[in-house]
């Protein structure tokens, strides 16, 4: 048997091919005569029996040879690729999927003799004399076909180790440097500079590494939404614009959890029984750091008199209190754990937690979701989150005994007032012949009766509002570093976190967007 | 005074405004310095401020403000510890030494952190890090 130590690349590979399976048969589906995709799968299935003949999986190994046969004797027309076929299909990859999990955890296959012999079965039964048997001439797909070993996979956990590192790294460069300058050292500072530019290129090789194209995650989606309308006996597409979009693997992982719980609630409770054109529209935007993800579905609309009386049942909200809620108050209470239990409980849903726990999930991601929906208007779960800063430019300042940071890429300008001003009365600035909201910090530090007076302000870039923050002093630009946001700021939605100065000072990063 | 239990367990023990506290040696960290921390607007009353080290953010505790003491702690040496990945550091006068104790008593007079050891005589009240977390209601 190989060694253990091929065993993770196997399961990674294992579960690469299973997607590009699922895949395949999603679109053979579609297109069951399809020569050129039955070629395709037949070749994949090849290729994951002879790594489980590698690894010594034997029973997975004669699963495989099953499967094979029955694609190969569809590739001859000795078999019509037909509904119940597909669903056989489907079915396996569900047996292939467990077999994968229990290889990872255990070492050991799991009890495949019922699903070879439902596979046996499935080619005994459907097979129909060959109309050119003999004639066909097909690739032989050559046997050893070894996961490759140019490639490992590594934890996000090991990353973020390493990124830790190399974040604590660059602080030490960013202070040695700031002292190199003081001392003049015209060498030592090249020596710096040099170190800081093979920091930041080792940095950026390893957010590409976190990095991964939607696309890749979001592949498996449409294979979710029609076993998931299969079971509730519907009819679901599933649209999927992710605009060439990338994301850290972590965050990544966390948002697919978010949308499978969605794309389940669209085709069990959008969806309408009988409706035919039922579709889910996924699309992900980027909007300057923040991302917004749209899953709109053209089913049934949620009808606020029923989610109404369902709260009243359900003792999430009480009958007086109910007759005071908005139309959007109504819509929120779906997000309310315990709201639908009972209703419509399928496998798929309606046990009262799902939209709740998608709630609380988008909050981990300090991100908000809100819902448009009106009965008989499909339904759009909205949810925006900001994307994580790491090694950033920012313009940090001094208000009292706190340090806060703006971004500079929320900054436009920075104008010195002629003399100090007392904004403590103001609502807007006029500069330059437009006029600007003062944005104040009044909603983060306890108001003072003094009069503050102040020498700056800074022009906040926005494309729909003309904003400004009036500053007093010690202000100066500076190369930040984002940490993880300790526990106490994390129900703060004025502060995007917290960064470390070239100083190696804590510094407050501000969210301007929350300061309006 | 109520006996709890025999189990034989080990503390790092420290010294604030005079009396004895201990905190269970698996849950703590090393001595710091916490000293010009970074003051964080409208946090907890009992939150003195975040300050940066190996590699970490610290939230500093006002041991103090926790313990009701009518004196302000002036001194920067604080003891570190863990919830998860996070670091906390609740400021302390003096870090002494380990000590091992089999019975926890229970001084009924205090409204909270009531668990105390008996070491050599001395009463060393037990800071238990969950304890101090939940009036930070974290």
């Amino acid at each position: 048997m190989i060694s253990e130590k091929y065993k993770d690349l196997y399961i990674s590979t294992s579960r690469e091919q299973l997607k590009k399976l699922s895949d395949l048969f999603l679109y053979l589906e579609k297109k069951p005569n399809s020569e050129n995709l039955i070629e395709n799968i037949f070749r994949l299935i090849h290729s994951m029996k002879g790594a489980a003949a590698t690894m010594a999986y034997k029973q997975t190994v004669i699963m495989f040879h099953a499967i094979e046969s029955i694609i190969d004797a569809a590739y001859n027309n000795a078999l019509e690729i037909n509904k119940k076929t597909i669903d056989s299909f489907f079915s396996t990859l569900k047996v292939i999927e467990a077999n994968i999990n229990s290889i990872a955890k255990t070492n050991k296959e799991i009890d495949l003799k019922k699903p070879i012999e439902l596979l046996n079965g499935l080619l005994k039964s459907k097979l129909k004399p060959s109309k050119n048997a003999g004639d066909i001439k097909r690739v032989k797909h050559v046997l050893g076909n070894l996961p490759s070993v140019a490639e490992i996979s590594v934890s996000t956990d090991k990353l973020d180790k390493l990124q830790n590192y190399l974040d604590d790294l660059l602080i030490n460069i960013m202070q040695a440097r700031a002292l190199v300058e003081k001392s003049n050292q015209t060498e030592l500072l090249s020596n710096c500079i040099n170190s800081d530019k093979m920091l930041s290129d080792l940095r950026r090789e390893l957010e590409k590494i976190r990095i991964v194209p939607l696309k890749q995650i979001f592949s498996s989606l449409p294979y979710l939404v029609r076993e998931v309308a299969r079971e509730e006996n519907k009819s679901v597409d599933l649209i999927i614009e992710d605009n060439d979009l990338s994301l850290d693997k972590a965050i990544l992982d966390e948002l697919v959890d978010i949308l499978i719980q969605l794309l389940k609630n669209a085709v069990a409770h959008g969806i309408k029984l009988g409706q035919k054109n039922g579709q889910i529209h996924l699309e992900t935007i980027l909007n300057n750091d923040q991302m917004r993800v749209i899953v709109e579905d053209n089913g049934q609309g949620i009808d606020a008199e029923t989610v109404l009386s369902l709260a009243v049942k359900n003792k999430i909200v009480s009958p007086s209190a109910s007759k005071k809620l908005t139309i959007s108050e109504i819509r929120n209470l779906i997000f309310m754990p315990g709201i639908s239990k009972g209703q419509n409980l399928s496998t798929s849903s309606g046990r009262g937690v799902g939209l709740s726990l998608v709630k609380s999930r988008v909050g981990e991601l300090e991100g908000q979701i809100k819902v448009l929906s009106d009965k008989g208007k499909g339904t759009k779960f909205i949810i925006d989150f900001p994307l994580p800063l790491s090694v950033f430019r920012a313009l940090v300042f001094k208000i009292r005994d706190y340090h806060f940071a703006i971004p500079l890429s929320y900054i436009e300008q920075i104008v010195k007032l002629e003399k100090l001003k007392d904004f403590s009365n103001s609502k807007t600035f006029r500069y330059k012949q437009k006029t600007y909201q003062l944005l104040n910090l009044d909603k983060i530090l306890a108001k003072q009766n003094l009069a503050e007076l102040y020498k700056y302000l800074v022009i906040i870039s926005d494309k729909k509002r003309n904003l400004a923050l009036p500053i007093f002093s010690n202000i100066n630009e500076s190369e930040l570093v984002m940490k993880k946001t300790p526990s106490i700021l994390k129900k703060s939605k004025y502060f995007k976190g917290v960064a470390i100065s070239s100083k190696g000072q804590p510094v407050l990063v501000l969210d301007i967007n929350n300061l309006v | 005074m109520t006996k709890m239990n025999k189990r034989a367990t080990k503390y790092i023990s420290f010294s604030i405004d005079g009396t004895y506290y201990a905190m269970p040696v698996n849950a703590v960290g090393p001595f710091i310095k916490g000293d010009n921390s970074l003051p964080v607007p409208k946090a907890n009353e009992l939150i003195k401020g975040l300050i940066y080290q190996n590699g970490k953010i610290i939230t500093i505790i006002d041991s103090a403000k926790l313990l009701n003491l009518p004196k302000q702690n002036k001194f920067a040496t604080c003891l570190s510890f863990y919830r998860g990945e996070e670091v906390f550091a609740l400021n302390v006068d003096e870090g002494s030494e380990t000590v091992k104790s089999t019975n926890i008593f229970i001084d009924r007079n205090k409204k909270k952190f009531k668990k105390y050891i008996k070491i050599n005589k001395n009463k060393f009240y037990i800071l238990d890090p969950e304890e101090i977390l939940k009036e930070l209601a974290l």
